[in-house]
C-alpha cells in the first residue's frame, strides 16, 4: 500500500475525530501478515492505525451487527467514520439502500487500494513469517528461520482482486487516490478474463455433483451468516428459534440439511449480495460460496438491471414490481 | 421420506375458488392443498423445504394482476417466485418441480389442465430419474 495514503489519513481522522465518535478502522495484529479490525473511540488511538495491503476484512459488517446496539443512534450520540476499500463501499451502500445504516451519521473515507493479499496462498508458498514488507509489485519477507525472499504481489493477491473489479464508489465522503496512472496500469494489468459461471453448463448432472461435493463439507457453524454484511436480521434469523417446538431445519448436520440450509440463506441474501466474497474467506472448510453468487448476481444484471451496491437511491428487486413483466 | 410422491399446491382461499379447490380434491388426490393468505405471503422457504423433502412439485395458484384482494400481493409474488425458480436451478436442482399458475379467479378449466400438463411434465422427470439411479 502506498505510504503516503496512509498518512494522509490519519491526519484527517484527527482533524475529523470529535468526542463520541467512532472510528472503525484496521491495526497490525503483531503477526506480520495478519491486520485487524479495529475500533477506536478516543483521539490518542489514531496513530495505531494501519492500512496495508492485509486488510481483508470488510468493515461493513461492524456498521450493522456486531456492535449494532453501542453504534446505532441513541446510545452512541456522535458519528460513526468508517475507512473503506473501495470494493467495501459497495456493502456500505447497499446497507443504506437497505436502511440499515443512517447516511447522516456517517462519514465514509475510502482510498485507493492496490489488491489485498491472500494470507492463505502466501503462506502456501513461504511458511510462517517473522517480517514481511510491500513495495510497488514484489513483497519481500524473512522467514523464521532467517532466510530473506522475494514474491510477486501479482501472485499472492486474492482471486477478487485479480477480477479488478474495484470501481471508483458511487457515494463517499473522503476518496485519497494514489498515483492514479500506475493505478489504472495495475489494474489492467491484473484483470484476468471473466470466467463463466458453473451454472451454464449444460450437463445438469456435472453441476449436480459440483454442488454435492461443495455442500456435503459444510459444518454449518454459520460463520458465512455471522460475516455477511447483506444478512442482517440478526435476532429474528430462521436457523435459530430454539423456542419452536419443530425448527424449520434440522440441527443435524447431512447433505440434505446442508443444501435446505445453503438455499435458504442464498436466497434471503442474493439481492443485496455485492459479492464481498467474505462468507468464503470466513469458510472453515473452505467451500466455494461464490459459486453461486456469481450466476445469481449477473441474473439480477440481465433481467432487472440491478447490481447490488452500485446506487443508494433504487431499491433491491425484490422490493418493488413493474406491470407487465411476464417472468414466470 | 415422509413427503414422498405428494404434490403441494398454494393457493390464496377466497370464495370465488371453492369449485376449483372441489374439483382439484376430486380428480387428484396426491395434491395436498395449502391455505396462504396471499400469493405474496408464499415464502418460497416453504418450496425449498418441500422439495428437499421428497415432495414431487410445488404449484403456487396466483391471481390475474388486477384480481388481487390486497391489492398488489400477486405483483409482488411474480419477481419472488422467478427467483426462487431461478435459485433452485442455481444449485443444480430441477427448478421444473415447482410451477406459478396465474389465472382469472372465476376460470376453472384452464387451471386444471394446466395442473394436468405440469403432473405429466414431473412424471416424466421422475422416470429420467429413476432411470439414472440404476444405472
Amino acid at each position: 500500500m502506498i505510504v503516503e495514503i496512509e498518512e494522509n489519513v490519519k491526519k484527517l481522522l484527527k482533524k475529523l475525530f470529535k468526542e463520541n465518535d467512532i472510528i472503525i478502522s484496521y491495526r497490525n495484529s503483531g503477526i506480520p501478515e495478519i491486520t485487524t479490525p479495529f475500533i477506536i473511540r478516543s483521539k490518542n488511538e489514531i496513530d495505531y492505525i494501519s492500512i496495508d495491503n492485509f486488510c481483508v476484512n470488510n468493515l461493513s459488517v461492524y456498521l450493522s451487527k456486531f456492535q449494532q446496539s453501542e453504534i446505532r443512534m441513541p446510545v452512541n450520540k456522535g458519528r460513526v467514520i468508517v475507512t473503506a476499500k473501495p470494493c467495501d463501499t459497495k456493502s456500505i451502500i447497499q446497507m443504506i439502500s437497505d436502511e440499515q445504516i443512517d447516511k447522516d451519521k456517517l462519514i465514509l473515507v475510502v482510498y485507493e487500494c492496490d489488491g489485498i493479499i491472500d494470507t492463505k496462498r502466501l503462506k502456501r508458498v513461504t511458511g510462517e513469517l517473522r517480517q514481511i514488507s510491500v513495495s510497488d509489485d514484489e513483497v519481500n519477507f524473512t522467514k523464521l528461520s532467517g532466510e530473506d525472499g522475494k514474491i510477486s504481489l501479482h501472485t499472492v493477491l486474492r482471486d477478487k482482486c485479480l477480477e479488478g473489479s474495484c470501481d471508483v464508489p458511487y457515494f463517499f465522503d473522503y476518496y485519497f487516490v494514489g498515483n492514479e496512472k500506475r493505478f489504472k496500469e495495475r489494474i489492467k494489468k491484473r484483470s484476468r478474463p471473466h470466467q463463466l459461471p458453473v451454472q451454464n453448463l449444460k450437463n445438469k448432472a456435472e453441476l449436480k455433483r459440483i454442488v454435492e461435493e461443495e455442500l456435503s463439507k459444510c459444518i454449518r457453524c454459520n460463520a458465512c451468516r455471522n460475516i455477511c454484511p447483506a444478512c442482517f436480521c440478526s435476532e429474528r434469523c430462521i436457523f435459530d428459534k430454539p423456542k419452536l417446538p419443530v425448527g424449520f431445519i434440522e440441527k443435524e448436520v447431512n447433505l440434505s440439511e446442508n443444501l435446505l440450509y445453503h438455499l435458504i440463506r442464498f436466497y434471503h441474501v442474493f439481492p443485496n449480495c455485492t459479492g464481498c466474497g467474505e462468507c468464503e474467506r470466513v469458510c472453515p472448510q473452505g467451500i466455494k460460496l461464490s459459486l453461486f453468487y456469481k450466476y445469481i448476481n449477473e441474473i439480477l444484471v440481465k433481467e432487472f438491471g440491478f447490481s447490488a451496491g452500485s446506487t443508494d437511491s433504487v431499491r433491491q428487486p425484490l422490493l418493488s414490481y413493474r406491470l407487465g413483466e411476464d417472468l414466470v | 421420506m415422509a413427503r414422498e410422491g405428494l404434490t403441494y399446491l398454494f393457493l390464496c382461499r377466497i370464495d370465488k375458488r371453492k369449485k376449483l379447490i372441489e374439483k382439484i380434491r376430486n380428480k387428484y388426490p396426491h395434491i395436498k392443498i395449502v391455505d396462504v393468505i396471499c400469493s405474496g405471503r408464499f415464502n418460497p422457504a416453504y418450496a425449498f423445504k418441500l422439495l428437499n423433502s421428497g415432495a414431487n412439485g410445488v404449484i403456487v395458484l396466483g391471481c390475474d394482476p388486477a384480481d388481487c384482494q390486497y391489492r398488489e400481493g400477486n405483483l409482488v409474488a411474480e419477481r419472488r417466485l422467478f427467483l426462487a425458480k431461478k435459485t433452485l436451478s442455481c444449485f443444480g436442482l430441477d427448478a421444473e418441480r415447482f410451477q406459478v399458475i396465474w389465472h382469472k379467479v372465476n376460470e376453472v378449466n384452464p387451471v386444471l389442465s394446466e395442473i394436468s400438463r405440469f403432473m405429466n411434465e414431473i412424471n416424466i422427470i421422475n422416470e429420467k430419474e429413476g432411470s439414472m439411479e440404476k444405472k
